[in-house]
């Protein structure tokens, strides 16, 4: 009997040594980046509001970046949380939705749906860390486990149960070692709190309760360039994340939690960008008939009721400044808490309609790829009305016109070059010039 | 299912588990049901093949023991005549199903070759044949069975479940060791009860079963592939560097899979034969072969070297027997002409050291006056550390330039290769930091020859007849937890896999 038990503690205590020496390495090599910060904080501010949340907001940055929960708290007279991360997949929001769930008596589940994160299965099936982010803040539960199992499978369990894994390119990298430990003796990691540098010196990005990204930046009318990595097709949303989306439809249904699928507003120039951004609005939307649940684009609403297409509202292309964020939370509360059939009237029935209906403008420029010399294009709301005329002042070298007004949206920068690239539109067959943007490229 | 994947590491103590949970009786259903269902995950029909080489072999082995009863009691004259021709029947069916799934495409090819030199119209094929994974090394054991039933050195075995496990049993199914009937079967019969010393034995050889895979061969592979896929742009020095390196590779591999086999069976009390014993410290090419893949070593030996005449029908046919072996070897690694000069160069060095001995023999007593005159005293030149050194780092270096052949897999690579080998002279790439550009950066490099350096330690111990996992398992407690942190983290931090490497297959899966 005292060979077992002493064989026991040999055992129990070599375990020990190794959990140790896990976290040993954990506290060396993880790196708490901006992204991973973020999921810190969020989780543990999640679980410092568990038990009171009411109304659960899932989502990317486009969540937590544009809903402000204590507006919303203030509007409901209930309690908001945006259980948000960056480029949260579906998978992730699905397991997420389950912990919530488990946690709270959930009233109203409201889904985002960023076309990034589930046009197609590329960040479900290669991106794991964008789910190991959430799974190393989770408490341990089956959900938990089930989770990881599902994020990689069993072939990234060493990396999902043991985080230091993931850095093991930086192994002996003193320096490294160094910055990663210096920054997790620092207050703010000890406090939980997040404040970035913006860039505008008068005020830094921070983290407020309940999952909101506040910041004062504004968006800079000259960087209207945009790189596009989306081609949005018929069938553009993936199959993992289309039957994600549907086990979290059917999970809030089978619950008897009401769910709303939702997008909220980006800049046009992205949304152009895609080229066909309508056809995953209709995806969307067929899911969300299906199913007879609410889905609202807030990319559609009708200026009058939404009147946030300037850079002032905008931190950057694809996210609200807490300008943007008053304007559009008391706005989304409005639509949500209506009747489906009153909301119509806030909307355009599709993206083609609202750039028809728009004034023709032009948004910007972009491009696909940063590899060798650039095919950039020019993002407008009309296809062939309009004539361009095309200047490059790059910064080495004479100012020189790619076009002088003609409907051609395409033209090409050379590799590596910058500069000042400044357009100027008139309809076709008039001579008023009716917009002029300079763009540094 | 990959040993050096998470499903194995699941799937192995679930088996462990239930195996000791049920009753000795029927443990070995349990353990055939496992192992088929291991080796199902490559590719369900493969087990079609196992199934019918299982069956052909038992039936034969079955009959062989009825024909040899009935000689006994000498009840019907002739039944040597049946027993001869039901044994070769089998063989020829069991090699006839290896033959046709692993040569028949580089037979025609050899035969296209010989048309097209005859100006004669070649013959086409156009259907890709796939070789199920572990053919050649349960084809082997179990016609190994059948020999020594043939020969009478054991009895045919009667239980078809229990058989079927040996020729199945998954810790050793693809890629061996080649276990001897006398050895596995027995043991097969006999169950052993839990045991903790098995149990913390097992697995500290699993742990360093994949630390020489998964941190040193893998981490190897990664320099070899890049050097071997393009010599043309990494010649010279850089072929010397990756042909060393791929001797360490292969071996670690091999090795490491072997132990792996040998942890996984031991966790249920069976002891499988260790395939390798340091056979890098070998001061001959011969001994090299004594201690590299022995159980296939000693399947040859005693089923066609012996057979053959072995070395009782003087020493020229001798040496033409070890050709033939070697050449046989070289052909049951791979279906290509480069396997077979690997296997016919192991041979040739043989035949070399052999002809050497006999010279050295010869002319020991001029030797001797020499040392005399010259005034030598003392040990005798091969028992000095500086000749054994020699002589050892002679064979290493005689073995690997063997390995090109194999590592290249066809003549005309390994043709191309030797070109590139010799074309420059850029020794300054050890220094000037150009190793670091073949993928593995300078931390990974030191990483690798910090693991082979603890490898070749504990193969020192091993050569000089210590059981190192023993020796070690005797150690104080914080001495074994220190040892095994460090093997577990080292494959934690260091070992090939997850999102950053794609798990590499065990080399001689392909045989």
């Amino acid at each position: 009997m005292g060979r077992i038990i002493r064989k026991g503690i040999e055992v129990l205590a070599a375990i020990l040594v190794f959990v140790g020496i896990v976290h040993g390495l954990n506290y060396m090599y993880v790196e708490m980046n901006g992204s991973y910060m973020w999921h810190r904080i969020v989780w543990h501010s999640y679980y410092e509001n568990r038990g009171k949340i009411d109304n659960l907001y899932l989502g990317s940055s486009h969540v937590y970046k544009d809903i402000d929960p204590r507006i919303l708290d203030e509007l409901n007279g209930q309690y908001n949380f945006n259980l948000a991360t960056p480029v949260q997949v579906m998978n992730g929001s699905f397991y997420l939705l389950k912990e919530a769930d488990q946690d709270n008596e959930l009233s109203h589940v409201y889904l985002e749906m960023y076309y990034a994160c589930s046009a197609d299965d590329w960040a479900i099936n290669n991106e794991y860390y964008r789910n190991w982010n959430n799974t190393d803040f989770m408490e341990p539960s089956f959900n938990k486990i089930e989770y990881m199992i599902a994020n990689g499978g069993l072939d990234s369990c060493l990396e999902n149960l043991f985080p230091f894994t993931r850095y093991r390119t930086q192994l002996g990298d003193g320096e490294y070692v160094k910055k990663v430990t210096a920054y997790k003796k620092e207050d703010e990691y000890h406090t939980y709190q997040y404040h970035r540098d913006d860039g505008i010196g008068t005020s830094k990005a921070e983290f407020m309760p309940k999952g909101y990204y506040y910041t004062k930046k504004e968006y800079s009318d000259h960087n209207m360039i945009y790189k596009q990595s989306y081609v949005l097709t018929e069938d553009s949303m993936g199959d993992k994340s289309e039957q994600y989306c549907r086990k979290m439809i059917e999970y809030c249904q089978r619950k008897d939690i009401p769910i709303t699928l939702f997008v909220s507003p980006m800049n046009d120039l992205q949304l152009i960008s895609t080229e066909g951004y309508d056809h995953y609005i209709n995806e969307v939307r067929k899911i969300a008939d299906e199913y007879e649940i609410p889905f609202y684009d807030f990319n559609l609403a009708k200026e009058q009721y939404l009147p946030i297409q300037q850079n002032q509202y905008f931190q950057d292309l694809g996210h609200l400044n807490c300008y943007g964020v008053e304007v559009f939370t008391p706005f989304f509360y409005e639509v949500i808490s209506g009747e489906a059939i009153e909301n119509e009237k806030y909307f355009y029935a599709s993206y083609a309609d609202k750039l028809k209906e728009t004034a023709p403008a032009i948004y910007g420029i972009y491009y696909r790829s940063d590899e060798g010399s650039k095919t950039v294009w020019i993002a407008s709301n009309r296809d062939s009305e309009m004539e361009y005329r095309i200047t490059l002042k790059p910064k080495e070298g004479e100012p020189y016109t790619v076009q002088d007004f003609d409907t051609n949206k395409e033209f090409t920068l050379s590799q590596g070059e910058e500069g000042i690239c400044t357009i100027t539109v008139r309809m076709k067959g008039s001579s008023e010039e009716i917009q002029t943007m300079e763009i540094n490229y | 299912m990959l040993f050096n994947t998470p499903q194995y590491i699941l799937f192995l103590p679930i088996v462990v588990l239930v195996y000791y949970c049920l009753p000795k009786k029927i443990r070995y259903i349990w353990l055939l049901i496992t192992s088929y269902y291991f080796y199902m995950q490559w590719n369900p029909l493969y087990v079609t093949l196992l199934f019918s080489c299982t069956f052909l072999t038992y039936l034969c082995g079955r009959l062989l023991a009825y024909f040899s009863a009935q000689d006994d009691r000498k009840a019907e004259a002739g039944s040597d005549t049946k027993k001869k021709f039901c044994f070769v029947v089998c063989i020829l069916l069991n090699l006839g199903i290896l033959g046709f799934f692993k040569y028949f495409q580089f037979g025609l090819s050899i035969l296209n070759r010989l048309l097209s030199f005859a100006h004669i119209g070649e013959i086409s094929w156009d259907y890709d044949i796939l070789l199920p994974v572990g053919i050649s090394f349960y084809t082997l054991q179990a016609l190994g069975y059948l020999i020594d039933v043939y020969r009478g050195d054991i009895y045919a075995e009667k239980n078809f479940l229990r058989y079927a496990l040996f020729v199945s049993f998954f810790p050793q199914l693809v890629a061996g060791p080649i276990e001897r009937s006398q050895n596995l079967l027995e043991q097969l019969h006999t169950p052993k009860s839990f045991s903790y010393e098995n149990i913390r034995k097992g697995a500290l050889l699993i742990l360093y079963g994949l630390f020489c895979k998964m941190v040193i061969a893998d981490r190897a592979a990664i320099i070899v592939d890049t050097v071997y896929q393009d010599s043309a742009t990494y010649p010279g020095f850089y072929v010397v560097m990756a042909t060393i390196l791929f001797s360490i590779q292969i071996y670690c591999d091999f090795y490491g899979y072997s132990t792996i086999a040998r942890g996984s069976a031991l966790l249920m009390g069976i002891q499988l034969m260790d395939n390798f014993n340091a056979p890098y410290y070998a001061r001959s090419v011969k001994e090299f072969w004594r201690r590299w893949h022995i159980s296939l070593s000693g399947w040859f030996r005693d089923y066609l070297y012996i057979p053959l005449g072995g070395n009782r029908k003087g020493k020229l046919r001798k040496r033409g027997n070890l050709l033939v072996v070697f050449a046989v070897s070289g052909l049951w690694h791979g279906a290509s002409l480069a396997f077979v000069c690997w296997g016919i160069l192991n041979g040739v060095y043989q035949v070399i050291e052999d002809l050497a001995e006999e010279i050295k023999e010869r002319t020991r007593g001029y030797w001797q006056k020499w040392q005399q005159m010259i005034g030598e005293k003392g040990e005798h030149t091969e028992q000095r550390f500086s000749g054994k050194l020699f002589r050892m780092i002679g064979t290493f270096l005689l073995v690997s330039f063997a390995w090109l052949f194999f590592r290249a897999g066809e003549l005309d690579v390994a043709g191309e290769t030797l070109t590139n080998l010799f074309r420059v002279n850029n020794w300054t790439i050890f220094f000037d930091g150009s190793l670091y550009e073949l993928g593995v950066t300078q931390n990974g490099l030191n990483v690798l020859f910090g693991a082979i350096a603890l490898l070749f330690v504990v193969d020192y111990h091993k050569y000089h007849g210590k059981d190192v996992a023993d020796v070690f398992l005797r150690q104080g407690w914080w001495f074994r937890v220190l040892g095994i942190m460090g093997l577990l983290f080292m494959i934690l931090l260091y070992g090939c896999y997850g999102e950053m490497y794609d798990i590499q297959q065990f080399i001689y899966f392909q045989f």
